[in-house]
């Protein structure tokens, strides 16, 4: 018993030991000590660098002490001594002093200064005697000095004294008489005493003034002594700030370092009671619960635990990350370390000989050689060497040891080439910080550690402490092998929400960013705060993946989930479909239309379905069933056009085939849809066929035979249904006034000028490839067919005659009256989009449409002939229709007794003959082949406007059960095929082979490709055989995580039917189209569809931006939509930088109306000289680089603005021998602070230093441009144009001529006005190469757009007040000055000035329209008044290219500050331009006073006495001013004709 | 930290910060001055202009592109030459100059073209833009000037627009009228007088140029800085200039100097 007793108590003590070991060595300590070590080693090695800086000034201050100390005094000093002295012994009426000592001992200084004079440049160890006689001389000098300072010091002290006796007396007084009072003392008593007391306050009085005095001469004497001693007392200084310093670098060094006290509390137990500055951080967020299987609980992110730098900043910055994480690809580097020119002496030190040092120990492992410090302007840092870096070796040579490396730099010779060090730099996880600190973790990041933590973002388990709890997700195999070696990691199913690697960290971001524009680049998160998930949404969006997969964001109205991907109501095909029915009344007809045109006009909708509903119940009751006019079909047709409670938002991707017979014919058709990257490389169009990589192996041989005998079938069925179900399309005539004939030459700069390039790519325009529309270089080869001109005319003249939801806009392509450079036309009248099309169609292209029927009823062969009855049998047959007799329906057709129970599909088969069984059959195939892909999801097809979407929603997708994910035999594929199988449909030589190679290129995954992948077939999967990023998929499909599964969904969607083929009908199989995706963009759509969890957290968190903001993010989807940006600047390009003091020249002094001054605040000015740790200063400017007039390319320039290139700066440098600093000039878009002083927009271009690798500034960003890319292009190209007739042409100018940059458009025009405009865009400027088109939005993506650019720019909206506006505010400008408008007019028809430019309701100026501005008269609908205020005061400090002048120049010196004639208008300058601003803000009303209505009406009475000025009464005068200028008006007109 | 600027430097580096100061201010030794005449070796191809505003009044006198004007004896017109002077730097001025007054200069708008086409204008001088035009509106835009800010007036008949500069501009500026397309003229500002524009015989001179070797920069309108220029024995560089040694108390004259067309880009 004693024996079990005592084995068991041994037992349970070594089991508790070993529990209490097992606690106390916990992995995240090692991890906390590493982290302070490193803390520690940086501070001390800034300390050391520090103090290494400071060592020869320490060394040398007693020397420059010695110095200061042994310098002359000053006689006018001493004099001035003396005479203070003086001055305060007379005031005290003592005896004059005597100063003799003291001038024998300034004597004495004297000489002794005097003889170093003369000993001039002897050594410096010969001056030391004689510094320190004069040392001695001085000190003396100063004794004598000091004893006056004493004397006045003593005297000073003892009237103080003296004041406090007298204090002490007075209060003993006062007191006496309290007591005499309150023992009712006789009144002489109290006389007695209150003299008493009146006496001290006398002598205080003296006393205070006495001391006054005493003080003022005591730190008068002093300020001289100290004047003497100012040499010194800098110098003291200067040591005291660098000592201190230290110490408090010391200090910290000190805090970080554990001691014997930090060491005793970590030991167990102790370290429960005292945490010895080891603990677990712990961030708890109560709100931002996590989901525990059906139980919501707060969140405990320890992660902090061990990451303890994550959120550390440089001291001083708000964002800089302390500890920068640097990517893996830049973490090793070679650098050249040159050898000091003479070989460093016996005993040098690497400090000596290079500027640096090397650490005794490494940062995190002690082992490594790490460069503690490098000295700046030495040869370490020549080299590029940093503290911290570890030097892994020397040349080729391993570096072992400190001492070992720094004898081998110590041995180099110069002469011989640089050694190479082997550097790597920067540390590992978890010791570097957060690398968007603006973004996240600190306080003044929208996402503050405090509130949100870590996991809500990265997911994995906050509350663990061990790297294997917290579910770590490497980022690649490789990784992985090495987290389980090193850290025991381990795939741990049993946490469902596993870290996302890195590669898709982005996803999370979806939970609360519901909208795209909030997750897009702003103007204070410049750089792109999601650029993954951001491109994977728009990819969705382009792709147009919502057709067949839902993502719905709502859970209901007003409460957003996640993002909203979803198709809009199809109400305006319904419409389209309806037309259909014959009997619709003109008004259902009217109706209907309009609703195509504009399907959100509800009114409409809501009365088409009322007039519809309404027969509808005629025809339901069989006493009225006679009155109904309508079909059934038309009746249920018509139920679609009911409200939807929260409509989806996005158009089908893919263009309407409701009119397709007039566009295209058979054979193109149906290569397209066998193949549509074989035309068109770059389509979005999936591939739907041929699709057999998973159909190689022997075994399937039958399951191929199958699609290769079925799948042409289903083509040709397709293509014809498609073009016998098509709608006829009117086709438009060409106008009649024209009368020249299509030119293609005319039409290719047309294509390149009218806007095409904004949207579509061409191969003869190589500088421009944009997407939003297909490429247009092989039209030739899609319209080479009867009809296709034609239809390419209509489609350019109109777009949204043939498909009203189309995004090409209306171009306004109206015939053109050719002018000649005075603007006069010529008579020739031109067709642009006859020009268009001609051009279009004679770009040469050798595409064919290759091995495809040759039309829509060329004869089958007998095999096609079985093969559709085998289609058409596997579809029709069923449960109810039983084998043979679907097969007897196919061949004979369906009774017609049968046909109303029969589904729409069938329907085709009643009535079948002889003659039409093979279309019938086509004809039902096709049907249902559409339905099985789903064709709609994508495209209008006529009968199909009930479909719904054949895909998964996708709304939860990245929560999806795992178990609920079909793999099927996916893993025995890739392990059997490798991950680039070949497609036997390649291998089977299709006759179009000849060009496939080109077209497969883009669409499919190259099978070249599978050649070289086919060593991984060996039957097993590893992901090590597989570069990085495949390997981490291929690992995902191993442990069926969804990432996996998606990630070869969307490369072969149709290898997950891998063996599954064999027992399923060929129309079950699945039917996922591949999308020509490269591999990063299949990694964003991932990103995107990963991140849709429908798992918004607590309201407060979920992104809710304020009303402007929220204008830009919805303003950003309208942008988007319609692609504005192709033509447009929406934001230029946003330079940050960092740069010494003195970089820049001081800025022009500029003289401008007080109004147009930059109002900076004193803190942001002062923010502007804030100089960072190294010494720099910082500045953010928006701008655009000058770009040359030939190549539209920015350039460098050197300090003389010279342009220069890299080449010849290489060259140069070469010759030299010494840097050239370059520079991108910038022009200035908005007014911008540097270093303290404003530069102005309009006034000057920045010169910026610039970086010398990559485009941008030295020390910093260019934050990229959004928008303008057409007209960047097109700029060289107009100039060019323009010179051709006229070779004076002002390149700057050519700005004027293209797509306004829109980035102060809210400014700028008034809400309404720009609202119109957008519906119904008119022409402004006469001088720009393309117009405005018309895009036929909807109100309410108009009313978007508005108030975006209200917001963008800070304007007000959605309303804005223009006083100049209000029906007051004429009539009170009338009672201050008489004819306030007239005089303005008298400026704006002067020849001068406005009408030169500018046309004024009907009159037009001479001249060519390139220098012309919009007309005048419209100024009051369209523009604000202070921005046109500002406008008129001064063009170019709004727009910096504009060519108009400033016509009313301010000078604050003249007389009426500046302005033009006082004959004109009556004021100054200031109030001449506010003229002009309030006649053109009130022109209707001025115009209207003109031409007076009631002389147009018979008997009309005379208007009222006293009515305002400018109504009718003024136009009675014939003879004013204002109507003589009218006549001038007129008068120039006729000049014009 | 230290020793960047004077006022931190320490004991030591202030002797140097004062050397630094009396080199700047040192008495140049003495002056001389530089003159030549450009030759040009090909034709002037000055066309006619196109007129395509205000044609009535602007027709009255024929306007030709003067970009490339060759005058007497094949001179060639309108060639600047002016001392380089590096970014910071001063130049002293002659006591000749100093005491000149300063006047404004003119430039003015004048049947539809600038008189002069091209000028210079030390800073002390204002310039006075002018329109005598009577009836016509003309405006002056120097949005291309860079060290000074840029301007763009409407010059009308009654007042002229004074415009005083301060810095040096790098280069000559051309000034352009966006009425009239076809109106430039080119505008070297500088602030030191050693610049000049080559006269109707392709002559310059420059007086009273500090002793010793100085830089000169050649440029013209048709191409900018004029490279591969011979100057008895050296040539122009890439931004045309050239070093020259101006004799004391003397003149250094270049004699013809020949122009090729591949020089000024034609």
């Amino acid at each position: 018993m004693h024996v079990i007793f005592g084995v068991s108590t041994l037992v349970m003590a070594v089991a508790t030991l070993w529990l209490l070991a097992k606690d106390h060595n916990r992995e995240w300590k090692d991890w906390q000590l590493k982290d302070r070590k490193k803390d520690a080693w940086v501070i001390q090695a800034n300390r050391d660098a520090l103090a290494a800086q400071f060592a020869d000034r320490e060394k040398t201050y007693e020397a420059d002490l010695l110095v200061a100390e042994s310098q002359p005094i000053d006689a006018a000093l001493t004099a001035q001594f003396k005479e203070l002295v003086l001055a305060e012994r007379q005031r005290l009426g003592e005896k004059t002093p005597d100063f003799a000592r003291l001038d024998a001992r300034q004597g004495d200084l004297g000489a002794a200064v005097a003889e170093i004079a003369q000993a001039g440049d002897a050594a410096a160890a010969d001056l030391l005697p004689l510094r320190e006689a004069a040392r001695r001389a001085r000190g003396k000098v100063l004794g004598e000095m000091v004893r006056y300072v004493r004397e006045a010091s003593f005297r000073e002290k003892t009237l103080v004294d003296q004041k406090k006796i007298v204090n002490g007396y007075r209060t003993a007084a006062v007191s006496k008489k309290g007591l005499q009072i309150h023992d009712g003392a006789p009144q002489q008593a109290l006389d007695a005493t209150q003299q008493e007391i009146d006496g001290y306050d006398q002598q205080l009085g003296e006393l205070t003034a006495g001391i006054a005095g005493a003080k003022e001469f005591r730190t008068s004497l002093e300020g001289v002594v100290d004047k003497a001693n100012e040499g010194k007392a800098s110098l003291a200084k200067e040591l005291s700030s660098i000592q201190t310093e230290l110490a408090r670098l010391d200090e910290q060094v000190f805090k970080n370092t554990s001691n014997v006290g930090e060491w005793v509390t970590r030991w167990p137990v102790l370290n429960a009671l005292y945490d010895g500055n080891v603990r677990i951080e712990q961030n708890w967020l109560p709100d931002l619960t996590i989901n525990y299987n059906f139980s919501n609980v707060a969140r405990f992110d320890r992660c902090t635990t061990c990451h303890r730098a994550i959120s550390k900043t440089v001291p001083g910055a708000a964002d800089q990350p302390l500890y920068p994480a640097i990517p893996p690809e830049r973490r090793e580097m070679t650098l050249a370390l040159d050898a000091p020119a003479e070989p460093p002496p016996e005993g040098s030190t690497l400090l000596s000989a290079y500027g640096m040092e090397l650490s005794k120990r490494g940062i995190i492992e002690d082992g490594d050689v790490t460069v503690h410090y490098v000295l700046p302007e030495t040869l370490a840092a020549k080299a590029g060497l940093q503290s911290g870096d570890v030097i892994r070796r020397v040349g080729e040579a391993r570096a072992g040891n400190p001492a070992a490396v720094s004898q081998l730099l110590l041995e180099l010779r110069s002469g011989t080439k640089p050694v190479d060090l082997h550097v790597r730099r920067g540390l590992d996880q978890p010791f570097t910080t957060h690398p968007r600190l603006d973004l996240f973790l600190t306080d003044l990041s929208p996402h503050p550690q405090k509130v949100v933590g870590c996991t809500v973002c990265h997911d994995g388990q906050g509350s663990g402490t061990d790297f294997k709890w917290t579910s770590h997700t490497p980022d690649n195999a490789k990784q992985q092998s090495e987290w389980i070696r090193e850290y025991g990691w381990f795939d741990n199913h049993h946490w469902i929400f596993p870290m996302k690697p890195a590669r898709f960290v982005e996803s999370n971001c979806l939970k609360c960013h519901h909208q795209k524009g909030g997750l897009e680049p702003s103007e204070r998160f410049p750089e792109h705060p999601a650029p993954k998930v951001v491109e994977g949404w728009t990819l969705v969006e382009e792709y147009g993946c919502f057709g067949c997969h839902e993502v719905n964001g709502y859970a209901a109205p007003g409460q957003t989930v996640g993002p909203d991907v979803r198709l809009e109501p199809n109400f305006h095909e319904v419409a389209a479909q309806l037309l259909r029915d014959e009997n619709l009344t003109d008004r259902q007809r009217q109706l209907a239309r309009q609703l195509i045109a504009a399907p959100d006009r509800d009114d409409v909708r809501h009365e088409l379905l009322a007039s519809v509903e309404q027969d509808s119940q005629l025809a339901a009751n069989p006493e009225t069933q006679a009155e109904a006019l309508l079909s059934a079909k038309t009746h249920d047709l018509a139920s679609l056009l009911k409200d939807v409670e929260i409509p989806g938002r996005y158009r089908k991707a893919g263009p309407s085939l409701r009119h397709l017979a007039s566009k295209v014919d058979f054979p193109w058709l149906y290569n397209w849809i066998r193949r549509p990257a074989d035309f068109r490389p770059t389509t979005k169009m999936p591939q739907f066929f041929e699709q057999y990589h998973h159909l190689s192996e022997a075994e399937d041989a039958d399951q191929l035979h199958a699609s290769m005998q079925f799948e042409p079938i289903e083509i040709r069925a397709l293509s014809k249904f498609l073009l016998d179900a098509s709608v006829s399309f009117d086709k438009a005539a060409a106008p009649a006034e024209v009368t020249e004939q299509p030119s293609a030459e005319r039409g290719k700069w047309l294509f390149e000028s009218r806007g095409c390039l904004a949207c579509h790519a061409h191969e003869q325009f190589p500088g421009i490839a944009q997407n939003q529309g297909p490429e247009l270089s092989r039209l030739q080869a899609k319209f080479d067919h009867p009809g296709g001109r034609e239809w390419l005319y209509a489609w350019l003249k109109d777009p949204h005659r043939y498909s009203p939801r189309t995004k090409m806009p209306n171009l306004y392509l109206d015939p053109i009256a050719e002018k000649d450079a005075q603007g006069v036309p010529t008579g020739k009248v031109t067709d642009p989009a006859a020009d268009l099309a001609a051009f279009l169609l004679e770009v040469p292209t050798d595409w064919t449409e290759g091995d495809v029927p040759a039309n829509a009823s060329a004869p089958l062969s007998s095999e096609e002939e079985q093969a559709l009855a085998d289609l058409a049998l596997a579809w029709l047959a069923s449960d109810a229709i039983p084998r043979e007799r679907a097969q007897r329906y196919l061949q004979e057709g369906i009774p017609a007794r049968l046909e109303p129970r029969l589904k729409a599909d069938e329907k085709v088969l009643v009535g079948i003959t002889d003659e039409n069984r093979i279309d019938r059959q086509l004809e039902f195939v096709a049907r249902r082949t559409i339905g099985k892909y789903g064709c709609f999801g994508c495209h209008d097809i006529p009968g199909y406007e009930d479909a719904k979407p054949i895909g998964a929603a996708l709304a939860d997708w990245g929560r999806k059960e795992t178990s609920k994910i079909a793999f099927e035999n996916i893993q025995t594929f890739l392990s059997n095929h490798g991950i680039h199988p070949p497609n036997p449909a390649d291998a089977a030589g299709h006759a179009a082979a000849g060009h496939a190679a080109a077209g497969h290129a883009g669409g499919m995954v190259a099978s070249a490709a599978g050649a070289g992948d086919a060593a991984h077939a060996h039957g097993h999967l590893d992901p090590l055989d597989f570069d990085d990023d495949s390997s981490y998929f291929v690992q995902a499909i191993n442990s069926h995580a969804r990432d996996g599964f998606l990630w070869q969904k969307l490369r072969m969607p149709r290898s997950y039917d891998y063996k599954t083929t064999r027992n399923k009908s060929f129309n079950d199989r699945l039917r996922m189209p591949k999308f020509p995706f490269t591999d990063a963009q299949r990694e964003a759509v991932m990103t995107f569809v990963l991140g849709l969890v429908v798992e918004p957290p607590a309201d407060k968190f979920v992104y809710k931006p304020d009303p402007r903001q929220q204008a830009i993010v919805d303003g950003r989807e309208v942008l988007e939509k319609y692609n504005c940006s192709g033509c447009h600047a929406l934001k230029t390009e946003q330079w940050e930088f960092a740069f010494q003091d003195g970089t820049f020249d001081s800025a022009p002094q500029v003289e401008d109306y007080p109004f147009l001054t930059s109002r900076f605040t004193e803190k942001q000015v002062a923010d502007s000289l804030k100089v960072d740790g190294r010494g720099m200063l910082h500045a953010t400017v928006h701008g655009t680089p000058i770009v040359d007039e030939t190549t539209g390319q920015p350039y460098l320039v050197d300090e003389d603005r010279q342009p220069i290139t890299l080449e010849e700066l290489a060259e140069i440098e070469a010759e030299e021998g010494e840097t050239v600093p370059v520079f991108y000039p910038l022009t200035l878009w908005r007014d911008a602070l540097v270093a303290g002083e404003t530069r102005f927009r309009g006034v000057e271009e920045l010169l910026i230093p610039a970086a010398r690798e990559g485009y941008g500034p030295a020390n910093g960003t260019a934050h990229p441009a959004w928008g303008g890319d057409l007209s960047r292009y097109l700029f060289d190209k107009v100039v060019a144009r323009a010179r051709e007739v006229n070779p004076q042409v002002n390149a700057k100018e050519a700005w004027g001529w293209l797509p306004p940059p829109l980035m102060d458009e809210g400014e700028k025009v008034q809400t309404d006005w720009l609202h119109g405009f957008l519906m119904d865009p008119m022409p402004l400027r006469p001088a720009v190469v393309m117009r405005m088109p018309n895009f036929r939005m909807s109100s309410d993506d108009a009313a978007k757009l508005v108030n975006y650019f209200a917001a963008a720019s800070g304007a007000e909206f959605p309303y804005e007040y223009r006083p100049q506006q209000q029906p007051n505010y004429l009539a009170s400008l009338a009672a201050e000055r008489e004819k306030p408008l007239d005089e303005a007019m008298k400026i704006v028809v002067n020849g001068n000035y406005c009408v030169k430019c500018h046309g004024v309701a009907d009159f037009y100026p001479q001249g060519s329209e390139l220098a012309f501005g919009p007309n005048l008269a419209g100024v009051y609908r369209r523009l604000r008044p202070d921005y046109l205020r500002n406008w008129i005061a001064n063009p170019a400090r709004i727009l910096p290219y504009t060519g108009m002048p400033v016509n009313i120049p301010f000078r604050a010196a003249e007389a009426h500050l500046g302005g033009v004639s006082q004959e004109l208008f009556r004021g100054t300058s200031v109030e001449q331009v506010e003229g002009l601003v309030n006649l053109l803000m009130n022109f209707d009303a001025y115009a209207k006073g003109k031409a007076a209505v009631s002389s147009l009406v018979q008997g009309a009475a005379a208007p009222p006495a006293g009515a305002p000025a400018n109504q009718p009464a003024e136009a009675e005068e014939p003879k004013d001013e204002a109507a003589a200028a009218d006549e001038d008006l007129s008068g120039r007109q006729a000049t014009r004709q | 930290m230290f020793g960047k600027n004077c006022t931190l430097a320490t004991w030591a580096a202030a002797g140097a910060c004062g050397v630094m100061l009396a080199a700047a201010s040192a008495e140049a030794a003495g002056w001389g001055s530089l003159k030549g005449r450009f030759v040009y070796e090909g034709q002037d191809e000055g066309g006619d202009v196109k007129v395509t505003k205000d044609v009535e009044f602007c027709s009255k006198t024929p306007l030709a592109d003067e970009t490339v004007e060759v005058g007497d004896g094949s001179g060639l017109r309108n060639l600047f030459v002016y001392l380089y002077v590096k970014r910071g730097a001063k130049v002293e001025v002659h006591p000749d100059y100093a005491a000149a007054e300063a006047t404004p200069l003119t430039l003015d708008n004048k049947a539809c073209r600038f008189e002069p086409h091209a000028m210079t204008l030390w800073t002390k001088h204002p310039l006075e833009i002018r329109n005598s035009d009577g009836g016509v509106g003309h405006n002056t835009n120097a949005q291309k000037l860079v060290a000074n800010p840029k301007f763009n007036e409407q010059i009308s008949n009654d007042r002229p627009t004074v415009k005083k500069f301060e810095k040096s501009e790098p280069l000559p500026t051309e000034v352009a009228c966006n009425v009239h397309p076809w109106m430039t003229a080119i505008l070297l500002i500088r602030d030191n007088p050693y610049m000049a524009v080559s006269g109707a015989d392709g002559s310059f001179e420059i007086k009273n140029v500090p002793a010793g070797k100085q830089e000169f920069v050649l440029w013209h309108e048709a191409k900018g800085f004029v490279r591969d220029v011979k100057l008895k024995t050296s040539a122009t560089d890439r931004k045309g200039q050239v070093e020259l040694t101006i004799p004391e108390g003397g003149v250094l004259d270049l004699g013809d100097i020949k122009v090729a067309p591949a020089m000024l880009g034609l």
